[in-house]
């Protein structure tokens, strides 16, 4: 028990230091997943406002999607569809990575790249059609 | 909030809404983007129909869980402070509920009556 105790209280070290090491490609990427993890989780009351508007009657759905008409407001529509998409792909990167695949540092890289490429694609796609 | 022992139930867990997202949130994201401007009466029809309210819910258990778990791994990772995680943990676990259970009602509301 004393044990236990011992570890609640245990300041954990730090994640790697940023500072020492040189920005690549990949490593933009990867911290990108995390970045798109946390827009989503903000995201996600967007979404709410979005159900809640509905909810309340056409009223609060007009005054919701009068703020949406703005060119602003659809760009930010459009990244924050692109992070999503983002987050979506880096996650399928996670899943070849968990069967042991694509590892080396070609694949690594090409993968990295498919998943920007990819990711603007699908984006662009969900809002063009 | 500190998960000495919890990393593969996490591991599994993560993978397994992952799954669940990419199928459902490739659904309610299209169904948003595309429905900004239409009409309400329009937006009510689509979420009552075809069980896209029922979607909308699975996807979002899913999507809440699934951020729980990532948020806290985030506050596991970067926050050093025992209690500053412990409080942030915590806010993590009211506003996923929130979202959870608000968007869940809001729909069951939208859907069925």
């Amino acid at each position: 028990m004393a044990n236990k105790n011992k570890i609640d209280t245990i300041e954990r070290p730090m994640s790697p230091h940023l500072q020492v090491y040189k920005i690549s490609f990949t490593m933009i990427m990867s911290m990108m997943h995390r970045v798109s993890g946390f827009i989503l989780y903000l995201g996600s009351f967007l979404f709410l406002a979005w159900y809640l508007s509905i909810f309340f009657g056409q009223e609060s759905y007009n005054f919701v999607n009068q703020l949406f008409s703005f060119s602003v407001i659809k760009f930010a529509l459009f990244l924050f569809t692109w992070v999503f998409f983002h987050h979506l792909f880096g996650g399928i990167r996670h899943f070849i990575w968990d069967f042991g695949l694509g590892f080396d540092l070609n694949s690594i890289e090409w993968l990295a790249r498919l998943t920007a490429l990819f990711s603007f694609l699908s984006a662009s796609l969900v809002w063009i059609l | 909030m500190h998960h000495p022992k919890e990393g593969t139930k996490h591991f599994k867990q993560q993978r397994l809404t992952a799954v669940v997202n990419i199928v459902l949130g490739v659904i309610v994201f299209n169904f948003f983007i595309n429905n900004i401007n239409k009409s309400y009466s329009f937006v009510l029809d689509g979420l009552s129909n075809n069980l896209m309210w029922l979607i909308v819910i699975i996807f979002t258990l899913s999507m809440s869980f699934h951020m729980w778990i990532g948020l806290n791994h985030i506050l596991d990772d970067y926050v050093d402070g025992v209690k500053t995680r412990s409080i942030l943990g915590r806010l993590n676990s009211i506003m996923v509920t929130i979202v959870a259970l608000a968007t869940s009602l809001l729909m069951v509301n939208i859907g069925l009556l």
